[in-house]
């Protein structure tokens, strides 16, 4: 299995590397054109979190296996401030309005699973996993 | 998918459609836009039994992403049922161009109707 | 100056090559609500049919910069948003709302002409 990739979030400038180093990698798993702009997309939103509201963080791209399924995992983490209302923040309405807040049901719609673990005044962590269809 | 001349594409809908289908019908649409610069697409549901709030949702989703590439849509078969069925999942209809029959939408995608006069210019346009 | 832009008669064309920090992205909207006012141009196409991701700033940005040209009296048209990227952005939510949206620059300018009640040659 390939190494993990990391990539520093310390201003937006950095939002830039990580989802190309992200859609990088999708690529060599080997999945489709329209699968490597969901899964920029959705590292551009969650750098873009990191960036905003923690001021500085990492995303880490892997490689997964599960059986024969092939995919890519991406978790994205800060020492930030923290989630208030995790509930509320994974609110889905599937408005088309404009993404207020942190884009985490829309991110969760651009790929298969995604899981948020945060505490106030203690960080943010979230995990994305796609998988090549 | 079917073009029908320059600029209409016509996507015939049959049977029950989960939520994997629909992306991928979603996606083929929007390519089918980019290669044949289609103005306006429609999707004819006559063929559809039945939809659940996801497919609902994924239709609206394909409606808007037709728009950003420049091209409006028009829902075509939708039954009495489904309608009612969309009303109660909370979709806005006044979101969707409907007509009753694929025959009215593509008279209404072909002629010069209010909103489709670009359509109309498109016959002096160049070749493409 | 990251994103370059034309100016073809009465038209502004920004051509966006590449990924865009946020930074260039508002520095694009300064050059053209700039260049609106300096050269009196009645329309503004931004071609982002390279843009590889478009997210949440990129699309408020677009927005803002439609806006506020508007307020200067020229229409801005965004035109070549990719099909994936289209999928992904209502996937997320996200919409240009009233901007007005062409497959491609032919189209575009197509669209300003039709608007602004130009004569078929003019901006070409």
């Amino acid at each position: 299995m390939a190494d993990e990739i990391c990539v520093q979030i310390k201003s937006e400038r950095d939002i830039v590397e990580a989802r190309q180093e992200g859609r990088k990698l999708a690529a060599e798993v080997g999945f489709s054109g329209v699968d490597l702009t969901l899964i920029a997309t959705a590292i551009s939103e969650m750098a873009r979190n990191i960036a905003v509201y923690a001021g500085e963080g990492e995303i880490a791209l892997d490689s997964i296996e599960d059986g024969s399924r092939r995919g890519i995992m991406v978790v994205a983490r800060d020492e930030g401030p923290g989630i208030a209302d995790l509930e509320r923040a994974m609110q889905d309405g599937f408005s088309t309005g404009m993404s207020l807040g942190l884009g985490l049901p829309g991110a969760r719609r651009l790929m298969d699973e995604l899981e948020v673990s945060s505490r106030v005044g203690k960080g943010t962590s979230v995990t994305m996993k796609k998988w090549k269809r | 998918m079917l073009q029908l001349r320059r600029g209409i594409l016509i996507l015939p809908i049959v049977g029950l459609i989960d939520s994997q289908r629909a992306q991928q019908l979603t996606e083929q649409l929007l390519e089918g836009i980019r290669v044949t610069r289609a103005r306006v697409v429609v999707i004819d549901i006559t063929g559809v039994p039945d939809v659940d709030s996801r497919v609902a949702n994924h239709l609206l989703q394909t409606v808007d992403a037709s728009g950003l590439m420049g091209a409006s849509v028009v829902v075509t078969g939708l039954s009495p049922e489904i309608a009612q069925t969309l009303v109660a999942l909370g979709i806005d209809l006044g979101r969707l161009t409907t007509i009753g029959d694929l025959q009215g939408g593509i008279e209404e995608a072909d002629g010069p109707a209010v909103g489709l006069q670009d359509l109309g210019d498109r016959r002096w346009g160049p070749a493409l | 100056m990251a994103v370059p832009i034309l100016k073809q008669g009465n038209y502004l064309i920004a051509s966006i090559q590449a990924a865009l920090t946020d930074a260039d992205l508002l520095e694009l909207q300064d050059n053209l609500v700039n260049g609106v006012g300096r050269f009196r141009s009645r329309g503004v196409i931004v071609d982002v049919t390279a843009l590889d991701v478009m997210d949440s700033f990129a699309t408020r940005t677009l927005r803002t910069i439609a806006h506020t040209i508007k307020l200067r009296g020229a229409e801005t048209v965004i035109v070549g948003i990719q099909p994936d990227v289209a999928f992904a952005m209502v996937q997320l939510g996200l919409t240009l709302d009233t901007v007005a949206t062409t497959l491609d620059l032919e189209e575009g300018l197509a669209l300003l002409n039709r608007r602004l009640g130009n004569g078929a040659d003019h901006g070409r």
